[in-house]
């Protein structure tokens, strides 16, 4: 019977968070816009994940080239590596990393902040004071984690390069100018626009779940905790599955 | 509010950056493809495009110049490909360039390659048609390969006949190669005539060395007939003399020649009818048979020779058995039977 209360619980929670993004697209493009709230949260979710993500995607790369490299020797082929590499991290390497990064960390902070307020009962004091809490907590943090992504994405892919470039000028002599161009005579655009286009699903994600976990934690510290918890794995979750339908999708328009 | 506005710079510079890379990275790709800058279309017609599809790279003398922009197919054997090429490419292209679809490597992607020819030609201009060549298909090369292996194996059986009549040790070349005696006896030879061809060039060399000799004395015979001039006045005289007496003294000459060389016709014929007698008394045989003691030594040498034929057809019975050469008298037996039977 517990079976078939958690699937029950489980569809329960689905469709709990389908009516928070309705609810986040009815009220995302209303009036008032907090322009500065948004900002702020840009700078919270975007810049303050900016060295987390830029370590992971740097290491990301050394050792995926590293790693790669003796196979590649082994065939032969280590002069296609830039090209391996580069379809690698722009496609799928930079873009996941940099998201299950920003589920941890973003998703976390914001199911706890959230979470916490809703606890302390802040949120339901800004309803009374007529401020729409709605609009300025979760609004403003879903389109920050929806818009900040892709650029974290883009500076991931960026140092994650970088990283295998340093590898393979250290180990096969290739030159800077050399590696860019191979990299970038492999990429084409039915590589880079599904990435972006599928970092910014990522991004709302993050943001969506963070923000619905947060919003409707239970009472008490260990809701605050669970709240930060679940958005992590929900967020992760669903970050695979984006990831999956993304590329079935990016099949279909680009013939790859 | 101080760290909220340098905060808001952070990200803004943050954001623009990542921008920056962004655009940076959609240019590089986006001019790979020849989206940005201008160019021309050029298109040529091929028979078979060989898995060429649009976006390939076109290589003008090896440069990247362009990509394949379309391939259209006009009908059953004309398929058009067109290609945009770089308009800063267009004062180095003549119109006699060749197009030919190749691949980049052996597993690579499938290229044009343009190449200059020689002659001259007017400049490209744009929707130009160019020529093509199409290449050898895999299964053309199959099938030449084909005929070729067939031959081989023809070749191959016809050598492997030859060689196995080289180890039954019939036919000449065998005996060449299988015969030691042969072999001694040629290596004998080659030394003689090595000898005599050094004996040769030695003799050759002393005459030689006379001649000069005799040639440069002035003292000697032929010194003296070369050398002196008294000597072909001398030798005019002689001559002139001669003719005189030769025409003097010839004629009645001449006559008696003829009349005794009648005769000799007659006796001649003579001969003739005497050697035709002895002819058909046996010649030989009829002195012998005068003669005693040369008959007596006849009988004995004829005695000699029967004793010998009689060892060496020992002797070839004996070889007949050989192992070397049992199969040849085989072969002639069976022959032979062959022939009697018919």
């Amino acid at each position: 019977m517990a079976f078939f209360e958690n699937i029950k619980d489980l569809l329960g929670q689905i469709g709990d968070l389908t009516q928070f993004a309705l609810r986040f697209f009815r009220e995302a493009f209303r009036r008032p816009f907090e322009i500065r709230e948004f900002v702020k949260q840009c700078f919270n979710i975007g810049y303050n994940s900016l060295f987390l993500v830029i370590t992971t995607g740097f290491i990301m790369g050394l050792v995926l080239t590293l790693q790669l490299r003796p196979t590649m020797l082994d065939f032969g082929a280590v002069s296609y590596m830039p090209r391996m590499i580069g379809i690698a991290i722009v496609r799928e390497i930079g873009p996941m990393i940099t998201a299950l990064i920003c589920a941890g960390k973003i998703g976390s902070s914001i199911g706890a902040e959230l979470g916490s307020m809703k606890v302390t009962e802040q949120i339901d004091a800004m309803e009374v004071s007529g401020t729409n809490p709605f609009k300025y907590l979760v609004v403003t943090r879903i389109w920050a984690s929806t818009f900040m992504l892709p650029v974290l994405v883009v500076a991931a892919d960026a140092i994650g390069l970088f990283g295998s470039f340093l590898v393979e000028q250290a180990k096969g002599d290739v030159s800077f100018t050399l590696y860019f161009n191979q990299v970038f005579q492999a990429l084409v655009y039915g590589d880079i626009i599904p990435a972006t286009l599928k970092s910014f699903f990522f991004g709302f994600a993050i943001g969506l779940v963070g923000c619905y976990k947060g919003y409707y934690s239970e009472k008490g510290t260990e809701g605050v905790g669970r709240a930060a918890n679940m958005a992590v794995v929900f967020a992760s979750l669903l970050v695979f599955i984006i990831d999956f339908l993304a590329v079935l999708v990016a099949d279909i328009l680009f013939e790859i | 509010m101080g760290s909220i506005r340098n905060n808001n710079v952070k990200l803004g510079l943050f954001v623009s950056i990542a921008f920056l890379m962004l655009s940076a990275a959609l240019y590089f790709i986006g001019s790979k493809q020849n989206l940005f800058g201008s160019t021309f279309v050029l298109r040529s017609m091929f028979q078979n495009v060989n898995g060429l599809s649009s976006g390939n790279n076109v290589r003008y003398s090896g440069i990247n110049v362009g990509t394949v922009k379309d391939i259209v197919i006009l009908n059953d054997t004309t398929i058009e490909v067109q290609m945009s090429i770089q308009k800063k490419m267009q004062p180095f292209m003549k119109q006699n360039v060749l197009a030919r679809i190749g691949s980049d490597g052996l597993v690579g992607n499938m290229i044009v390659n343009i190449s200059p020819q020689m002659g001259k030609a007017p400049l490209i201009k744009d929707n130009d048609v160019i020529q093509s060549f199409t290449n050898l298909e895999t299964g053309d090369i199959m099938n030449d390969l084909g005929a070729t292996t067939e031959n081989i194996a023809l070749l191959v059986y016809n050598l492997l006949e030859i060689t196995e009549q080289l180890n039954d040790g019939s036919g000449t070349l065998a005996m060449l190669i299988k015969n030691e005696d042969l072999a001694k006896d040629l290596q004998l030879t080659a030394h003689h005539l090595k000898q005599s061809s050094q004996n040769i060039d030695h003799m050759s060399n002393r005459v030689r060395q006379n001649i000069e000799q005799s040639f440069d004395n002035t003292s000697g015979l032929l010194g003296y007939l070369l050398h002196d001039t008294t000597f072909k006045n001398q030798i005019k005289q002689v001559t002139d003399g001669l003719d005189t007496l030769i025409r003097e003294r010839t004629k009645p000459l001449l006559t008696n020649i003829e009349k005794a060389s009648s005769e000799v016709a007659t006796a001649s014929q003579k001969a003739n009818e005497i050697l035709n007698q002895i002819d058909l008394d046996q010649g030989m045989t009829h002195t012998i048979l005068k003669d005693s003691l040369a008959q007596s030594d006849l009988q004995q040498a004829i005695h000699n020779l029967d004793q010998g034929l009689l060892r060496f057809n020992e002797t070839m019975e004996a070889l007949q058995h050989n192992f070397l050469v049992r199969k040849y008298f085989k072969k002639q037996e069976k022959a032979q039977r062959k022939k009697s039977k018919n």
